[in-house]
């Protein structure tokens, strides 16, 4: 993609709108764990095989936690590509108007 | 069953007004082990359905690995760009593998139900198994050796006849009390005996007989089932004029009818009540009353026009219909009972047992029979009720008559027991009303998840409250 492409000034937002969507998915992982938990703990059972299903079901709301804390680093990482997609853009726009009279210029000396 | 009688006999505790009774067990209904089981399939479920959903999420996080304004984006930033791919990468890996962890824990759970329950069955046969193969063994012994015990009995027999009426009337007493206290401070005792009963017959007869229910069919076959006839008469009891507003309303309106019933005036005998309630919306629902045995000494060549006899509780014990169940469906007809109209039968001993068989077979006739109330009444004869009904048994501690299927209260959603301590006298003592309204007080009183459910059910079914719209009473009769 050429920064000066015109494309270019959109990606920025279209790369915000993944990172918002797997904010939303960390949200709905770190619920799942919640209500997950909540149902093990909340079921009538008692006994050995209770306390190690329980214990295990715990662990794995764990490993949830840690798969939506890993939804938000991708989020991040997300949010600080656009931003330097967008500064990169910006320069390249930058750029391209600053050259404008030289490019006059040039287009009116070949045009005799 | 029944016989015992509504009040006399009642002992400490006995009557009405008096206080609750010691709730002793309470068996099924919402916090019973099957519940359980239920719960933990549940869960099960519940861990499958978040397999699936990582497999989902996973698959999202490729998609966004792949996004097409992310891959055009990479040259502007290529830094940036390998460590969003590489975040997005270990993510969907990670996520990927977490979800075969969630339906091996779902299928360990379904593991631990299952062998719960084929350990449970597994020890509740083996134990019936060891009733009904003691009953065998002793009812081969019995015939093996009869040539000996016989004559032993019949010189026994004749001993005791001169002796027994010379005994002074203390000592006569003291011997017959020793006796039912025996019977009923060890209830588990007369459950095993009751269990054995098959077996016994078998040994005896050499007939395969699976249990009590096979024995009682047995016995059944010897008495006529033929058909009855079902009126309405003109009688009524104080109770009918009230909607009942709990569970001890229930029973004080069925002891009212069974006293309607009683031995002093047998041409009520077979009486039972349809009582028509109305919620303020203007729904109906109905209460059927159905009192207990009228005869308990029935033999084949006795019968007579008596619905409720010991026939009957054989044949209810056998799993089969009586005259008096038909004759309920009858009366249910005559009065205006409309499709889809709750239905609640409430029951004691023998009708317990009817409303039990009702609830589990009336699925052909055309009423909505979701509920039933069984107050000293053996019911593990009905193998099991119907999705969603509701029952809710009361027995006695010391009454022997639930007992008589062999079978402690089965944990069902469907069904809780509730053993009270509610005192009595003696074999009829304990069967009789008095202690089973202290039992339905324990019962309106009691905090138990399960027992507080089963009642809510009854309330949010309309059954306790509401405006009585007609009581009406029937008799029926053997033709």
């Amino acid at each position: 993609m050429d920064p000066a492409d015109p494309a270019a000034a959109s990606a920025p937002a279209l790369v915000r709108s993944l990172a918002g969507r797997l904010r939303a998915r960390a949200d709905e992982v770190r619920d799942e764990a919640g209500r997950l938990a909540r149902l093990a703990d909340g079921t009538p059972w008692t006994g050995l095989a209770a306390d190690v299903a329980r214990a295990r079901c715990h662990e794995r709301a764990t490993d949830l936690r840690a798969h939506a804390a890993a939804h938000d680093a991708a989020a991040d990482a997300l949010e600080r590509h656009a931003a330097s997609v967008g500064a990169v853009a910006a320069v390249a726009r930058a750029g391209a108007v600053a050259d404008l009279p030289r490019r006059v210029v040039d287009a009116l000396r070949d045009a005799g | 069953m029944s016989g015992a009688g509504p009040g006399p006999g009642a002992g400490p505790g006995a009557g009405p007004g008096h206080g609750p009774g010691r709730v002793v067990a309470v068996t099924g209904g919402v916090a019973g082990v099957t519940a359980t089981y239920a719960h933990l399939r549940v869960l099960a479920a519940a861990y499958d359905d978040t397999a699936g959903r990582l497999r989902g999420w996973s698959a999202d996080v490729g998609s966004a690995l792949l996004d097409e304004a992310l891959l055009r984006s990479a040259p502007l930033s290529p830094w940036t760009f390998g460590e969003v791919e590489w975040r997005l990468g270990v993510l969907a890996t990670d996520v990927l593998l977490a979800s075969p962890g969630w339906e091996l824990d779902a299928v360990a759970v379904r593991g631990a139900v299952a062998a719960l329950e084929e350990c449970d069955a597994l020890v509740a046969d083996g134990l019936a198994g060891l009733q009904h193969d003691a009953g065998v063994l002793a009812g081969r012994a019995l015939v093996v050796a009869a040539p000996g015990w016989v004559p032993v009995a019949l010189v026994g027999t004749g001993v005791a006849a001169l002796v027994w009426p010379r005994l002074p009337d203390d000592d006569r007493t003291r011997v017959l009390e020793g006796l039912e206290r025996g019977l009923v401070e060890h209830p588990a005792v007369a459950e095993g005996l009751a269990g054995a009963g098959g077996g016994l017959l078998e040994g005896a007869l050499g007939v395969p007989l699976d249990g009590p229910d096979d024995a009682a069919g047995l016995l059944a076959q010897a008495y006529d089932d033929g058909p009855v006839a079902v009126r309405e008469v003109p009688a009524a009891v104080p109770a009918g004029a009230d909607a009942p507003d709990d569970v001890g309303d229930l029973v004080e309106h069925l002891r009212q009818l069974s006293e309607l019933s009683g031995p002093a005036s047998p041409e009520h005998d077979g009486t039972f009540e349809v009582q028509t309630l109305a919620a303020p919306d203007g729904s109906r629902r109905h209460v059927v009353y159905l009192p207990g045995t009228d005869d308990m000494t029935t033999l084949p060549w006795t019968q007579d026009g008596k619905a409720r006899d010991m026939a009957g509780n054989l044949q209810l014990l056998a799993g089969q219909d009586t005259g008096y169940t038909r004759g309920v469906l009858d009366a249910l007809g005559q009065a205006g009972v409309r499709a889809g109209e709750p239905v609640l039968l409430a029951g004691h001993s023998q009708g317990g047992m009817a409303a039990a068989h009702l609830l589990a077979h009336g699925g052909d006739a055309p009423y909505e029979l979701g509920h039933a109330v069984t107050v000293g009444a053996p019911t593990s004869q009905v193998a099991a009720f119907p999705e969603g009904s509701r029952v809710l048994s009361l027995e006695n501690h010391g009454d022997l008559v639930p007992l008589a299927d062999g079978a402690p209260g089965r944990d069902s959603l469907e069904q809780v027991t509730v053993v009270v301590d509610g005192g009595g006298r003696g074999v009829a003592g304990h069967h009789s009303f008095g202690p089973y309204a202290a039992a339905a007080a324990a019962v309106d009183a009691s905090a138990h998840p399960s027992v507080v459910a089963h009642v809510g059910e009854l309330r949010a079914a309309g059954f306790l409250g509401g405006t009585v719209v007609a009581s009406r009473v029937f008799q029926v009769v053997r033709e």
